[in-house]
């Protein structure tokens, strides 16, 4: 029983989201231009690995404005339509249904690594070779999950928020920079680099690009893994505190429509 | 004349009027100025600093386009929003008319974004803007944004049979990033993309501004600027056939306010 709450949430949410037409430009047609534009900004770049920046840069720039345009403004469209008090107010925990809705829409953000990928093998007909296939499935899966936390961060700060639209749309190009999803940190001035370490999509970023290329030092590898991990935990602990302390504040100020 | 500008002002009130301060800053300075930042460096990682110049100030006049084409393509979609949409409809007044007196105000704020977008180029990226004939790029700009008014008015009309403009925008506006020659060199491209690249508004201007920044004059670069002003004047003239097109059809199946 409870466990179909959570499926049956992530099974709507997923078809609401691809019901909305910013979504589906996000989804579809956002990853189709980002890889036109990386594979010929890089094809005469003289880079060796540019395939990876291409399939996995314009993946994890969809994937973000993906995260960006519906889990983190989920809560605000529910405020919109006058369901969230519903939602706050159902027998299922209000976390349990956010979480599952996050998690419907990162699967389905996922798709633009498919696109991304299928336009460089069949239309620039190219190889994107990944050296150790298994190891980046695992990588893909952790990422996958850092992103869950990140978004989960995000919906429960913008729950409080008037404006949470706006920030919606200010929140794209900073990350994109930041963490150096097709171009490297080191173009960064330093003291902005330490600030994109305190990123889990930095780390995703890095550790699919060494899966997919292969690895040079295992044991930065394992680092950058333990840290990714020890960073989407830290996300996922503060989004709940976050979470429990919007409950208490909107049941005392009854503030859950109007803030 | 004093209703034309106060209905422009208006127009502009009514579209960031309930955002505060800090709101508007966000979207008006610290968005374009993370845009620009982004495709710069993705630029300057791909193809060095040869480029720099024109990937600085190409990326400058696309930050016109939010405005110039989202701000402008909304304006009818704001009103069927606010329930006026009939009224205009119904009103005596030209479409033309009413559509440059609640649009000007955003043409003004566009160039004023480029501008800014220059000013970023200059201070950030150190590009030594006023040794290129800046009167001469300024000007070139402002003959790019007619056109990409003219594409704004396009996405109007065409809006008064859409219910959701943004898929549309999102992707004509990704593909000026793409094909107008800011971030990608024409002559990489396909030769199927760069005609479709000049269909778009931008392309000419900023090939000019590549001259004249390699020493050429406004005189050795007028044939381009004359077919970008040829391509705004075909523009208009099909917005406003399609306009009254499209306003009859609605108007005949009574859809305006429904969509």
């Amino acid at each position: 029983m409870r466990n179909s709450i959570f499926i049956a949430t992530m099974f709507v949410q997923m078809r609401n989201s691809f019901a909305r037409k910013t979504f589906q430009f996000t989804l579809l047609a956002q990853p189709i231009l980002y890889t036109f534009i990386t594979y010929f900004m890089f094809l005469h770049s003289g880079i060796d690995d540019y395939l990876s920046y291409v399939v996995l840069g314009s993946g994890m720039l969809s994937l973000w404005s993906c995260i960006v345009f519906s889990s983190a403004g989920d809560i605000d469209r529910e405020k919109w339509m006058g369901t969230l008090t519903t939602i706050f107010a159902s027998p299922a925990s209000f976390i349990k249904i956010i979480f599952a809705k996050i998690v419907g829409n990162t699967i389905l953000s996922l798709v633009p690594f498919a696109i991304s990928f299928i336009l460089v093998r069949f239309v620039f007909n190219e190889t994107f070779h990944i050296v150790n296939l298994p190891l980046f499935i695992f990588v893909f899966l952790l990422v996958i999950l850092s992103f869950i936390a990140i978004a989960f961060l995000f919906a429960a700060a913008f729950t409080l928020s008037r404006k949470a639209s706006i920030l919606m749309n200010c929140l794209e190009y900073p990350i994109f920079i930041l963490c150096g999803f097709v171009f490297p940190l080191s173009l960064l001035p330093q003291g902005i680099q330490y600030l994109s370490y305190l990123l889990a999509p930095t780390w995703a970023s890095m550790l699919l690009k060494e899966s997919v290329n292969g690895i040079s030092d295992t044991n930065t590898f394992l680092s950058e893994g333990v840290i990714l991990l020890l960073i989407t935990v830290i996300y996922f602990i503060i989004g709940f505190v976050l979470f429990k302390q919007m409950d208490k504040k909107v049941r005392q100020d009854a503030s859950l429509e109007v803030c | 004349m004093k209703n034309f500008f106060k209905q422009s002002w208006i127009s502009f009130k009514s579209t960031y009027g309930f955002l505060g301060l800090e709101y508007f800053v966000l979207i008006k300075l610290v968005n374009p100025l993370f845009q620009m930042l982004f495709y710069v460096l993705l630029a300057t990682f791909s193809k060095g600093q040869s480029s720099l110049a024109i990937s600085v100030i190409g990326n400058a006049m696309l930050l016109c386009t939010f405005t110039c084409i989202g701000d402008l393509s909304m304006i009818y979609v704001r009103e069927r929003y606010n329930g006026t949409l009939k009224s205009i409809v119904a009103s005596s007044r030209n479409r033309m008319m009413l559509f440059l007196e609640k649009g000007s105000i955003h043409i003004l704020d566009a160039f004023l974004t480029a501008v800014f977008g220059l000013l970023i180029g200059y201070f950030i990226f150190q590009i030594p803007l006023f040794d290129y004939p800046i009167f001469s790029i300024l000007f070139i700009i402002l003959v790019s944004m007619f056109a990409c008014v003219a594409l704004g008015f396009l996405l109007a009309s065409i809006c008064l049979v859409l219910s959701d403009s943004n898929l549309i925008f999102n992707i004509l506006v990704m593909s000026m990033i793409f094909l107008c020659g800011a971030n990608i060199q024409m002559e990489w491209l396909p030769k199927i993309l760069q005609n479709i690249a000049y269909c778009l508004p931008i392309t000419r201007g900023l090939e000019a501004i590549g001259k004249l920044i390699n020493g050429a004059t406004l005189y050795d670069v007028r044939f381009l600027l004359l077919q970008e002003i040829g391509l705004g004047i075909f523009l208009f003239l099909l917005s406003s056939i399609l306009f009254r097109v499209l306003e009859e059809q609605a108007r005949k199946k009574a859809t305006i306010d429904l969509l």
